[in-house]
């Protein structure tokens, strides 16, 4: 597959995720994502058929005539976006990386975001924090970071999942919506997760390839691990080597999910081999259900 | 010896450890799969240890040893040859040692007097090069038992087959150095000795010795005449090669030194006595010296290439290597 240009690729995914937002997530992100509460937005005169219990005994005493309060649902809801911009998920089996799943990811939720008036921030880390882009409102907020999403050049080649979630805790003051975009490959993140989650509501995507979950059947290769630099030479028609690769890392993902579950985080896989917009409907669906 | 033609072409030797890092070390050199395992901070996947490894390793090892062997046969390996051609002749010597009893003496240790002659003469022609060396010995009666040959080991087995007594209990001086003289009387070679090597006086034979000398420097000839042993009594032991009886006994041995010496001084060679086993070894090294003669030597030079064997054992080793891993393991890329 030919990659474009930055800017047209962002032209291209902002074109497509605004009609899919347009049509299903807009709505979708609205109801499954509240507010918090109910706030008062003014009095009116009351008129027939409104509900006794929200009238204003305070003014209508002082008025003379009954008055009704009138609320609104507080909205303005935060959507911090931790996406991971280490070297594994420049990987991918069909011609999509992970990181590319991840930019559609991400400009799905920020424009559904977007389109529901919520304020939508992002956070790019490797084993250091890359860039934070600090929650505002704003489409061409939201474009550009569109854009940095697919096309930032990480400094750094590990993945420290744990200093991110604890700089996202600690720039957040509100509670507000952490959407984690990973493949998971870091340790040690279990204990920030649980604290993050306590006060926000924490969505951990995994971004998984089919590779992943079996060796590729190839000759004798050299193998580069791109975050360590580490190597070693594999024979992919070894009956032992794929066993253990397989089961490698299906433990690997039974635990991410258990420690998504005792952390109190939601979770969602999207493989590249996947339309991302239909995995996370089906998780809105899932989660509106629940 | 091998010498190469190009030793220049080894000069990729020193490419060696720049590939092999470049192989093997170098982190950054690319044709590795970027394929994420690890886990960053943890473990990640941890390939099994199998087979596959030593596989690698040993094709890896095979692959070198093959380009060595393909670089050695670039540098035009051959054996050459050096091969001493004499262009002048060297002299022609004939030993002519007595084989008679006495000569089974023992005072000449370690064994005697017969066995350490021969030992004298073995280093004696160790030390020649070049000369034609033949060997007479004489009992009762004399015997050519080597033609002046230069091929000294066929020389030394002759020596070697010596024993006490096949040729009779007398001494036969005389007959001893006339069959030298015969022998060396064809020879055109410019200078002609006679090494005689005798403990006792001459008792046997049709020709007595002066007759034997007269003829000698009438063919120009000169005689060295070496007087073995010690005076007085000395034991003597014989053994019987037949019927291995040994007989033990005291001998008298005298040798008639004005007779030696005339021998000498006819034909102008020396006479030197030798008393022991020292001084025998000193007589030999003053023949060794006078009889030297300057010697014009070319070295002919042959050699033969061998860098077939080595283009072949190259060219099969890493043949052997790329059937493993590219066929056989399907090595990408």
């Amino acid at each position: 597959m030919i990659k474009d240009d930055l800017p047209s690729r962002v032209r291209r995914l902002h074109v497509r995720s605004r009609k899919l937002v347009e049509s299903l997530f807009a709505g979708n992100y609205h109801s499954v994502f509240k507010g918090p509460g109910l706030e008062f937005d003014d009095v009116r005169d009351y008129e027939y058929g409104d509900d006794v219990r929200f009238i204003d005994w305070n003014v209508s005493s002082r008025m003379a005539a009954p008055y009704s309060k009138t609320f609104k649902e507080e909205r303005e809801l935060i959507l911090l976006v931790l996406v991971d911009v280490s070297a594994s998920l420049s990987m991918g089996s069909g011609g999509i990386d992970k990181r590319e799943v991840a930019g559609n990811l991400f400009a799905l939720l920020a424009l559904a975001a977007v389109a529901n008036n919520d304020r939508v921030g992002s956070l790019l880390f490797s084993d250091r924090v890359e860039r934070l882009v600090v929650p505002m409102k704003g489409r061409r907020h939201v474009l550009r970071q569109i854009s940095e999403v697919l096309g930032y050049k990480a400094e750094s080649r590990g993945s420290d999942l744990a200093l991110a979630m604890r700089t996202a805790a600690q720039s957040l003051k509100r509670k507000s919506i952490v959407v984690i975009l990973s493949d998971f490959r870091s340790d040690g993140y279990q204990s920030e997760m649980a604290l993050l989650a306590r006060k926000h509501d924490v969505i951990a995507i995994r971004l998984s390839d089919p590779l992943d979950k079996e060796f590729p059947s190839t000759g004798l290769v050299e193998l580069e691990d791109p975050e360590t630099g580490e190597g070693f030479t594999a024979w992919g028609k070894s009956g032992a080597l794929r066993k253990e690769y397989a089961e490698f890392w299906d433990d690997h993902r039974r635990s991410w999910l258990n420690d998504c579950r005792t952390a109190g985080a939601d979770t969602l896989e999207v493989g590249t081999d996947e339309e991302p917009a239909d995995s996370l409907q089906a998780f809105f669906r899932r989660r509106r259900g629940a | 010896m091998l010498s190469f033609n190009e030793p220049g072409w080894f000069a990729l030797f020193l490419m060696f450890p720049v590939l092999i890092w470049a192989r093997f070390i170098w982190r950054k050199r690319g044709g590795r799969i970027i394929f994420p395992y690890r886990v960053w901070g943890g473990d990640g996947f941890r390939p099994p240890r199998t087979w596959l490894r030593s596989v690698v390793v040993f094709t890896d090892i095979l692959y070198c040893l093959g380009s060595v062997a393909l670089i050695a046969a670039l540098a035009g390996p051959e054996i050459t040859e050096k091969e001493e051609v004499y262009l002048s002749r060297g002299i022609d010597i004939i030993i002519v040692l007595d084989q008679s009893p006495s000569m089974g003496a023992k005072d000449f240790p370690p064994v005697n007097r017969f066995d350490t002659a021969r030992d004298m003469i073995r280093r004696f022609i160790a030390g020649r090069s070049g000369d034609s060396i033949g060997l007479v010995t004489f009992g009762s009666d004399a015997v050519l038992r080597c033609p002046p040959t230069a091929d000294y080991a066929w020389l030394s087995e002759r020596i070697d087959e010596l024993e006490l007594r096949d040729l009779g209990d007398d001494t036969a001086i005389g007959m001893g150095l006339a069959v030298a003289t015969l022998h060396l009387a064809n020879s055109t070679a410019p200078e002609k000795i006679i090494l005689l090597l005798t403990d006792g006086d001459d008792n046997a034979g049709e020709i007595r010795p002066e007759m034997a000398a007269r003829l000698a420097d009438d063919q120009k000839i000169r005689i060295y005449s070496i007087g073995i042993g010690s005076e007085g009594e000395v034991p003597i032991e014989l053994i019987n090669s037949e019927n291995g009886t040994v007989t033990r006994g005291t001998i008298v041995t005298n040798f008639d030194e004005d007779q030696l010496r005339s021998l000498a001084d006819v034909t102008g060679g020396g006479y030197w006595r030798a008393n022991s086993p020292g001084a025998l070894e000193t007589v030999f090294q003053a023949v060794d010296a006078l009889e030297s003669v300057v010697r014009r030597v070319t070295v002919r030079v042959s050699s033969r290439p061998v860098h077939r064997n080595l283009v072949i054992i190259g060219s099969l080793l890493v043949a052997v290597v790329y059937l493993i891993r590219k066929l056989l393991l399907g090595e990408t890329p």
